[in-house]
């Protein structure tokens, strides 16, 4: 006989608590929704608008290359269609649409209430619907920018590109980052603390592990892209030369960092879409996952080996053939984990029987097409063939067979798979099969030629070829083709329209009878009671577990805190630690989105002044939005089964906000760490213009003293602040935050008036450029730590922080020990190493 | 307390220890170069630094290797599947560093 943790019946009145606690907002307030289920949705779908807009784009590319010397479009426009193409794929369709994907799933999956900072996946959503379409309403006006998704300088720096289209790139994309970076740090905590009790790691589904990976890669692949667009932004609106090769910077630098960025970025698409796979592909042959272990080891050794690639874009810059060879070698090594993938598919499929429905079609399309695609990526993985077919029509056939079979397939293979659980019917199996027969021809018609295209020596980009090269036919079969793919797109949203019916009162339940918690029965508040897990497939493993979760016989089968609820539990093992009250519906987090939107719009149309406006209204809501948060211990433990009582607010280590600002800090540093290499490339190419060639003298050394002097007293007093903290005495813990708020900032004025009294001027040099960046980046962290502090000080003079209620305090500190750490390193490298280097 | 947020921390370090290694072989083989011939160093001298990067890198890396695997089939089933993983990660990145700091032996140092 099973042991329950609550027994039956329950009583009548807490499912209705629980669904009164989780009910959604109606009428116009259905905006500020921040649970999964509708944000999760509202995310995929925006997503799925960018993929019809950008294939738009897409066809009109076609259309201008179906004939030669065509005139459908005009170079310019081609120019900027080419680029939004890019873009918007990249940044608002594929990035956002499987961090959307784990909005909605994850919970599902490891059956949480929600993710653990809902209002964050909020925010992420409105700032990137918002921001997209702005972004994209720039090519309505013919501002678009045309340099490529890439964006390469010299083009694209002030000389060469004076309008206002790169900016739209630069800080349109900038702000989209952002966001992309809100989510990974929800993914990465809500993998890592709110699993259903006994899901340990062992256990996690395969998703659940990709996604984890997939966090874990923007965390540290995504601020070089940050990184660099603000420097090319700089250098565009002040003229730091960073890219200027006479002026001491290297356009190569650019290059480094977009691609650090921007190889990485293919398996951040990539590693989600594996793990639609790595879950449909049991399901449908009805067997568990062959080679779990394999699969989770191919999913890591792809993280790490994926940032060890990215010079393999840059073959043909004339980089030394040893590293040219270092890094062919790790292109080639990183087939190997998608090779074991792969493998472990094939035999998942090969030990179970595959029911052939419109997923496992898409399943299969997927490992033809990106099977084809990473065969085609070794060939230019060899540095002699990369050299034959470089900026040729062969590459964007290759990353097009990446790209769309190993990301759009998996997408619409989880799309047929998982709409069941959001919908209360699921979509058309007919209507699918028409879909994937004509994606799968239509996209092969569109893309195999281009391969030949490539090896005739058609280049990218070109928005024109002469009749008398001889591409004209395989144009012309590559435009039918992309006919083929739109109808078979239009016939997808038919059945869509047709079929999809979200945010009801039911589901359309597990039709597929997969084994892993997110087909649970479940209402808004996720499922009725929060199961514990023995096994990989729990649904597969106990027959009843669906019928007994409903019935509430599991963990918190109601809202016994008369709020939304999940419970945090421990990174390994999953065991409960504490009860986590979520906060719900809120404007001040929609409108913050909003106001950050318009705010990067203005900066983008130069309407600097104009901007404080909408940046002040930003930083205020969300302050508004904050102050809520960090209940406390109002509350007494609670019961939530079995005889596990959990405490309702945590501070410190346990903490999902201490997690959350940890991670926050990773990508800071990561920004930072970016900065060091920039600085320690330009002095390897340029050292012409470092102090020891140029005569120019450092700063004397008492600057940076008294600037480090600053920044460690400000640590120690906010480090004493806390103590005084956990002995209540309030009026020290407010004397030390005041104390210590101006300190950074003087440090910060000291090492910059040291550099300035040298003669030293940020647009003079590659030098000068990124020894001031190093004090602008310091800036921003100065100024974002001292916000922080004067809010803690405000909560605290409101009598909402004391010894145990301190999260506020916790989380500020370690953000200020941080930011001083950083500015030591940075004070470190800016003096000390041209002392040592010459 | 293996479980804490620390604990937690150590573990990832020690699951992906071999690929950290292979992450700093990369880096420090990748500057070498970069650095050699940005400063026209001599090609004999870049490439026996390569080389015993690359050796040191595999002789940690193996450590790594044999410490996990001696650690094999113990403790219930999440700690025989860290281990595993453990084992494995360092297993791949072994392969992997071979395979990296490979061309030292068959390419130039610097173009000509």
């Amino acid at each position: 006989m099973t042991s329950y943790p609550n027994p039956l019946p329950r009583p009548k009145e807490e499912l209705a608590e629980l669904e009164r606690v989780w009910q959604p907002p109606s009428g116009f307030g259905i905006v500020t929704a921040v649970n999964n289920t509708y944000i999760g949705i509202y995310y995929v779908g925006t997503a799925v608008l960018f993929f019809l807009l950008a294939g738009i784009l897409a066809l009109l590319m076609r259309v201008q290359l179906a004939l030669p010397e065509n005139d459908f479009l005009a170079q310019d426009a081609y120019n900027q269609v080419f680029t939004m193409h890019g873009t918007i794929m990249m940044f608002l369709f594929a990035v956002p649409a499987v961090e959307a994907m784990a909005v909605y799933l994850l919970p599902n999956m490891q059956a949480a209430r929600d993710l653990p900072f809902p209002r964050l996946s909020a925010y992420a959503f409105w700032a990137y619907a918002v921001g997209g379409l702005f972004f994209f309403c720039s090519l309505l006006f013919g501002v678009a920018p045309d340099g490529g998704w890439f964006m390469y300088p010299p083009l694209t720096s002030y000389q060469h590109s004076p309008g206002i289209g790169a900016d739209f790139w630069l800080l349109g994309i900038g702000f989209i980052e952002i966001s992309a970076i809100a989510g990974a740090i929800e993914i990465a905590v809500g993998v890592l603390r709110t699993r259903a009790p006994g899901m340990t790691l062992d256990k996690l589904p395969v998703y659940c592990w990709a996604m984890l990976i997939f966090a874990g890669m923007i965390i540290f692949g995504f601020p070089a892209v940050i990184l660099c667009t603000a420097l090319l932004e700089i250098e565009r609106a002040f003229h730091w030369p960073f890219f200027i090769a006479e002026k001491g910077g290297d356009p190569l630098l650019w290059q480094h960092l977009f691609w650090f960025f921007g190889h990485p970025e293919v398996y951040i698409i990539f590693l989600p879409a594996a793990g639609f796979v790595s879950m449909i592909v049991p399901t449908m042959a009805q067997v568990p996952l062959v080679g779990y272990r394999w699969v989770v080891l191919a999913l890591i050794a792809t993280g790490f080996v994926a940032f060890g690639v990215w010079v393999h874009h840059m073959f043909a810059t004339g980089i030394p053939a040893l590293s040219l060879g270092f890094f062919s070698a790790a292109s080639m090594a990183v087939s190997v984990p998608s090779g074991v993938q792969v493998f472990a598919w094939i035999a998942t499929i090969a030990k179970g029987r595959l029911r052939l429905s419109v997923p496992s079609l898409f399943t299969l399309g997927f490992l033809a097409i990106f099977t084809l695609g990473g065969l085609t990526g070794v060939m230019v993985a060899i540095v002699p063939f990369d050299w034959q077919v470089h900026d040729t029509f062969f590459v964007v056939a290759h990353f097009h067979y990446v790209l769309i079979g190993g990301m759009v397939f998996p997408m619409f293979a989880a799309f047929y798979y998982w709409i069941p659980t959001a919908s209360t019917r699921p979509l058309s199996e007919t209507l699918g099969r028409w879909f994937f027969g004509l994606m799968f021809v239509g996209f092969n018609v569109t893309f195999f030629p281009m391969h030949i295209m490539g090896l005739l020596g058609m280049p990218r980009r070109v928005w024109t070829y002469p009749a008398e090269m001889g591409w004209g036919w395989l144009n012309l079969l590559a435009t039918a083709g992309a006919a083929l793919m739109t109808a078979g797109v239009l016939v997808f949203l038919a059945d869509l329209l047709r079929n999809f019916r979200p945010f009801g009162d039911r589901n359309a339940g597990n039709v597929w009878n997969a084994g892993t918690l997110e087909w649970l029965p479940n209402g808004n508040y996720a499922s009725r009671s929060i199961p514990s897990v023995a096994s990989r497939d729990p649904l597969w493993d106990q027959p009843h577990l669906a019928k007994d979760v409903e019935a509430g016989r599991y963990y918190l089968p109601g809202a016994p805190t008369g709020k939304r609820e999940t419970i945090v539990t421990s990174p390994i093992d999953a065991q409960p630690q504490y009860l986590l009250q979520m906060p719900g519906p809120s404007w001040p987090t929609v409108l913050a989105a909003w106001s950050t939107a318009v705010f990067f719009l203005m900066l983008t149309v130069k309407l600097y002044w104009l901007s404080i406006i909408p940046g002040l209204a930003a930083v205020a809501f969300v302050i508004r939005w904050l102050w809520e948060t960090d209940p406390g211990y109002y509350h007494p433990p609670v019961d939530v089964g079995g005889g596990v009582v959990l405490p309702v607010y945590a501070t410190g280590p346990v903490s999902h906000s201490w997690w959350a600002m940890i991670v926050l800090i990773l990508v800071i540093g990561s920004i930072f760490a970016c900065l060091v290499f920039a600085y320690l490339f330009l002095w390897t190419v340029s050292p012409d213009v470092w102090p020891a060639a140029t005569g120019l003298p450092l700063p004397d050394l008492v600057w940076p003293l008294a600037s480090a002097g600053l920044l460690g007293l400000s640590s120690v007093v906010i480090a004493l602040g806390g103590r005084a903290l956990a002995r209540s005495w309030h009026w020290l813990v407010r004397g030390a935050v005041l104390v210590a708020v101006p300190l950074p900032g003087l440090a910060l004025w000291a090492e910059l008036l040291g550099q300035w009294r040298t003669g030293l001027r940020a647009p003079d040099s590659g030098y000068a450029a990124v020894v001031y960046m190093a004090g602008a980046l310091q800036g921003t962290l100065v100024v974002v730590v001292a916000i922080m502090a004067l809010y803690t000080l405000a909560r605290s003079l409101c009598g909402l922080l004391d010894a145990r209620r301190r999260a506020t305090y916790d989380n500020t500190m370690l953000l200020w020990h941080y930011a001083v750490g950083q500015g030591l390193v940075g004070l470190a490298l800016v003096h000390v190493t041209p002392r040592l280097l010459g | 307390m293996g479980d804490s947020s620390w604990g937690y921390a150590r573990e990832t370090l020690r699951m992906t220890a071999g690929l950290l290694v292979w992450a700093a072989h990369l880096a420090i083989v990748y500057g070498i170069v970069a650095m050699a011939c940005a400063r026209g160093h001599a090609a004999s001298v870049t490439v026996a630094w390569v080389g015993a990067v690359t050796v040191a890198s595999l002789l940690a890396t193996s450590v790594i290797l044999v410490t996990a695997v001696r650690q094999l089939g113990r403790g219930g089933d999440s700690r025989r599947f860290l281990d595993a993983v453990t084992a494995m990660v360092a297993g791949f990145s072994l392969i992997a560093i071979a395979w990296d700091g490979l061309p030292a032996l068959f390419v130039p140092a610097c173009p000509g």
